[in-house]
């Protein structure tokens, strides 16, 4: 039987229990299995053959969840467009044949793309009888990479998927960690949490009003809560599970996480695209340092980690493969090791050079997220006739914040804990969020000086 | 106080102590940054223990400090509390002179 029909008997297996609450009312698992019926007679009216690749842009809802899961039962293959650029660059990228695109109300279109062309690695997919999803990188260095992966690899970590939790589907539907969580919470009979509303105050409201146990989110959004006064008091006692991936996590935001949710327990996942978020377990004393699973070989070059694994992609289908002959994919994340364990430092491509001395920006921002007014922190380099490239810091602070002595306070506290080289020359403050749509701090490459 | 002031009041006062505003204030800033007491007017940076980094971070200070701009590696020829104090005057006369209004010219 393949991986997909059994995630499908699981499914059935959940019948009457709540596979949805939230923003979009509340569905049972048969709902959302007649709701899967009822998009497979569509597609069968629609024409819309195996090998299809069909783009969906959408926010979760049942209609969306059911109508990717329609698509992949005849084994096509499902783009998931992201909602924050130029759609037609994302479809062509896809080599889309269609698209289904539904708005906030609820409503859908539905649009073949003619002259729609196909990829070698598309071929393959169709030629195996398998289904696809092809997620888009957050192209934070460049033009978004559309990264092709077969159905049944993705499926691979879901054999086992864990305690049915209430989880609040907080990462974008078409993010690499949204899907994960949307499959792995089905799969295993919880509940998925829809909202259309992604700030602090209104995550807090909602674990109190729907009973989250479980939080998947991003560091950068775990310190703007903690950073966020407590203007009304809601119940977060629910929360058993509060899990991080997409970028390092630093120890100041783990300390005030536990105090503000002292029963929820804190991990880290690692999530890429590129390697399909292969399961992983935090250390118990410290989820800065996880392990992976079984499926997952690592080795590490030059402090870097590399990565072989079933749940890794087919490939780009827009650029050459990341993978190599041997199924290593570079992962670009300089990491710490002790034993089995690693722990993310930062991007290599981040790594600031001054004067040949080597600063990681992610250790520079832990040390300034030490300071109770730091909201968020970007540090990058900037670039120095001299020095090639000096440490600059953009911080974010509340909207009111006395910036006049702040800047000494932050360069006194980095004289202290960090070498002369990694203390920031420039320190610019701002009162924006430094986040992006996905809930990742808007890197910036090396600055002009 | 204009620099020739600052000149004369220096002579005055004995060569090494610190004179005019803009001496003292950098005279701070390079404690603070050498982590140092309070270096004398004629110090030298690179003998008090100033480095590449060091100097490069001064720089960046002094433009934000005093509003003006540095071009990279300045204080390498102003390396003394004295040079670069009078730099940082002459830098803001030239900054004051350029933003002053057209009429000026005709006063």
């Amino acid at each position: 039987m393949s991986r997909f029909s059994e995630f499908l008997n699981k499914l059935s297996d959940h019948a009457s229990k709540q596979c949805i609450d939230g923003d979009d009312g509340s569905h049972t698992y048969v709902q959302l299995i007649e709701a899967v019926a009822a998009w497979s007679t569509h597609f069968d009216e629609l024409d819309v053959a195996a090998g299809t690749v069909v783009g969906v842009r959408s926010d979760y809802s049942l209609q969306a969840i059911a109508a990717v899961l329609a698509l992949l039962v005849r084994k096509a293959v499902v783009a998931m467009i992201p909602r924050d650029r130029d759609v037609s660059t994302y479809l062509k990228d896809a080599h889309a044949a269609a698209v289904l695109e539904f708005s906030a109300s609820g409503k859908y279109e539905w649009r073949r793309i003619p002259h729609a062309t196909s990829h070698v690695l598309i071929e393959k997919l169709r030629s195996q009888g398998d289904g696809g999803i092809i997620l888009f990188t957050s192209g934070s260095s460049g033009r978004p990479k559309a990264a092709l992966q077969g159905l049944e690899r993705f499926l691979y970590k879901l054999r086992n998927p864990g305690r049915p939790y209430r989880t609040l589907a907080f990462m974008l539907f078409d993010h690499i960690g949204g899907l994960d969580i949307a499959f792995h919470t089905l799969a295993a009979g919880g509940t998925l949490i829809l909202t259309r509303r992604r700030d602090p105050e209104a995550v807090l409201e909602l674990i109190e009003r729907y009973r989250v146990e479980a939080l998947p989110t991003s560091p950068s959004f775990l310190r703007l809560v903690c950073a966020t006064p407590i203007n009304v008091q809601h119940d977060t006692s629910t929360l058993k599970v509060i899990s991080y991936s997409s970028e390092p996590m630093d120890p100041s935001t783990l300390v005030r996480l536990s105090e503000r949710f002292p029963n929820a327990r804190i991990t880290q996942k690692y999530g890429t695209t590129e390697t399909g978020s292969p399961r992983s377990i935090s250390r118990p004393d410290d989820s800065l340092w996880l392990k992976f699973k079984e499926g997952v070989e690592t080795k590490i070059i030059d402090g870097v980690l590399w990565i072989r694994t079933e749940c890794a992609i087919l490939g780009y289908l827009n650029a050459t493969s990341p993978v190599d002959e041997d199924g290593w994919y570079c992962t670009g994340d300089q990491v710490d090791v002790d034993g089995e364990w690693i722990r993310v430092r930062g991007r290599v491509s981040d790594t600031i050079n001054v004067g040949g001395e080597k600063a990681s920006p992610t250790e520079i921002e832990q040390v300034i997220l030490e300071q109770d007014f730091v909201r968020a922190v970007i540090v990058f380099g900037e670039k120095h006739p001299l020095m090639g490239q000096v440490v600059a810091a953009e911080i974010s602070v509340a909207p009111d914040f006395d910036t006049k002595d702040a800047a000494a306070r932050v360069r006194r506290h980095c004289r202290q804990r960090l070498a002369p080289h990694k203390i920031p020359v420039r320190i610019l403050f701002t009162d924006q969020d430094l986040t992006s749509a996905r809930q990742k701090l808007q890197r910036r490459g090396v600055q002009g000086g | 106080m204009n620099a020739d002031q600052g000149s004369i009041a220096a002579m005055n006062a004995g060569q090494n102590e610190l004179v005019t505003p803009t001496e003292q204030k950098v005279a701070m800033l390079w404690s603070e940054v050498l982590q140092i007491p309070l270096p004398r007017a004629e110090d030298d940076f690179i003998e008090l223990g100033g480095d590449s980094m060091t100097l490069v971070m001064t720089e960046y200070r002094i433009m934000e400090d005093f509003s003006i701009q540095l071009r990279a590696g300045a204080m390498l020829e102003a390396r003394t509390v004295r040079a670069l104090a009078q730099l940082i005057d002459a830098e803001q006369r030239k900054s004051a002179e350029s933003s002053a209004p057209a009429s000026a010219d005709f006063g």
